[in-house]
């Protein structure tokens, strides 16, 4: 059994060191671009006509975190009441699935858009006041998608 | 852009010294707990694990509907894959009587593994976003104080599930101390390396994570079976009110891994 347990261990030390050696030795292989002219959005991503096109990424909802989320609001929408609203979220991430919510408009659980998918949401903003957007899968970025905002005025 | 060796390196041990905590609090309560509570606690703990995992996984396509997309189906195939091969490597699971034969330590362990896989994917994510964001702080990237301790907290919790499968087999109150941290560093470890391997793949590669989590969520399911056969213990007696506590002992699982994610 203590045979059992070193080997164990062993193999365990020899793996997290050879991640270790990797990530020492791997620096300059990076390729990765942080440019957010290089994302590719997915076909249809594309600004509906007198409505919002919201792209989520790597950078938040619209580029948030180089817009003083979370303390500031964004993106922000702002309609009028009884407006028909079409929202077009692209996910160009292409890592990972994120989620969009509207408080009050736009509330469903199991609404995900997976990597390089288009999601459309339409509706009559029909209540005025001010409604959080935000994203509610637990995604490496979802500090930053927690933020956005729909304003319906009168 | 974070540092690649930096980031690897920090969230690895942050990674690991989390989940150890966590193994080593069910070792040492197991000392004065009755396995059954602390069974009750992993299975509050699985509840919120598998939902947010399940996420991750984007609900396994189920939005496309009847579309049988290459991604749907995909999705669902690992996970069938993930839980399937795991239950099919424990062959004694379901097997009254002889289900201590493989040892405590050894079904920890592949609990340990059932349980991290899923880390492969969030270790993905995690250099991924490391190699893409603008800022040049580990906690700023993260999402500050607040993101960085749901992390830790949730990989203190999520492992606990495997540490009670060790216990339940273990009769640590009979056991060296030395033997049992060696146990919980191993079954630490096994539970971290998904997540650090999936960092570095993560930081150089650029590909949908969900499929891992598909996968993962499958084989977590096998660390429930495992931990659930320590929920059904006559040798440790009852009493009028064991269903309570019982009931009392999963909520407390469960809140305890939710606040940490109300933080993230």
């Amino acid at each position: 059994m203590a045979n059992r347990r070193l080997l164990f261990l062993a193999i365990a030390v020899a793996v997290i060191g050879a991640s270790g050696i990797l990530a020492v030795t791997l620096p300059g292989l990076n390729n990765v671009s942080t440019s957010t002219s290089a994302l590719t959005l997915p076909s249809g991503c594309v600004k509906p006509a007198g409505g919002f096109l919201i792209i989520a990424s790597q950078l938040g909802f619209n580029d948030s975190v180089n817009h003083g989320v979370p303390e500031d609001n964004w993106p922000v929408m702002n309609v009028r009441l009884g407006q028909n609203v079409t929202i077009v979220v692209c996910n160009a991430d292409p890592s990972q699935a994120h989620g969009f919510q509207i408080d009050h408009y736009y509330v469903a659980q199991l609404v995900s858009i997976a990597s390089g998918d288009v999601l459309r949401v339409s509706f009559v903003a029909s209540q005025s006041g001010s409604f959080r957007v935000y994203c509610q899968i637990f995604c490496t970025i979802h500090w930053a998608m927690q933020s956005g905002q729909l304003i319906v005025s009168a | 852009m974070l540092p690649f060796g930096a980031t690897v390196v920090e969230f690895g041990l942050v990674t690991f010294i989390s989940a150890l905590v966590g193994i080593s609090l069910v070792i040492g309560a197991s000392r004065f707990l009755k396995t059954r509570f602390l069974a009750a606690f992993a299975l509050g703990v699985y509840l919120w694990y598998f939902t947010d995992t399940l996420g991750d996984a984007n609900y396994l396509g189920v939005n496309e509907g009847f579309t049988f997309s290459a991604e749907l189906v995909a999705l669902v195939v690992l996970f069938v894959v993930g839980l399937t091969v795991f239950f099919a490597m424990d062959r004694r699971m379901f097997t009254a009587g002889v289900s201590d034969g493989y040892g405590a330590l050894v079904v920890g362990v592949v609990a340990a593994l059932a349980l991290g896989l899923h880390g492969l994917g969030e270790g993905a994510d995690f250099g991924f976003t490391a190699a893409q964001t603008p800022f040049s702080s580990l906690f700023d990237a993260f999402g500050g104080l607040s993101a960085s301790a749901s992390w830790v907290l949730h990989k203190m919790m999520e492992p606990t599930i495997a540490a009670v499968c060790y216990v339940s087999i273990a009769r640590v109150g009979n056991g060296k101390a030395s033997a049992r941290l060696t146990d919980a560093l191993i079954i630490a470890s096994v539970f971290v390396i998904p997540s650090v391997v999936g960092s570095v793949v993560g930081y150089y590669t650029t590909f949908d994570h969900t499929y891992i989590f598909a996968l993962g969520l499958g084989t977590s399911v096998y660390a429930l079976a495992r931990a659930g056969r320590a929920l059904y213990s006559p040798s440790e007696g009852a009493d009028s009110w064991l269903s309570v506590k019982m009931a009392l002992a999963a909520v407390l699982g469960f809140l305890l891994i939710f606040i940490a994610a109300l933080l993230h």
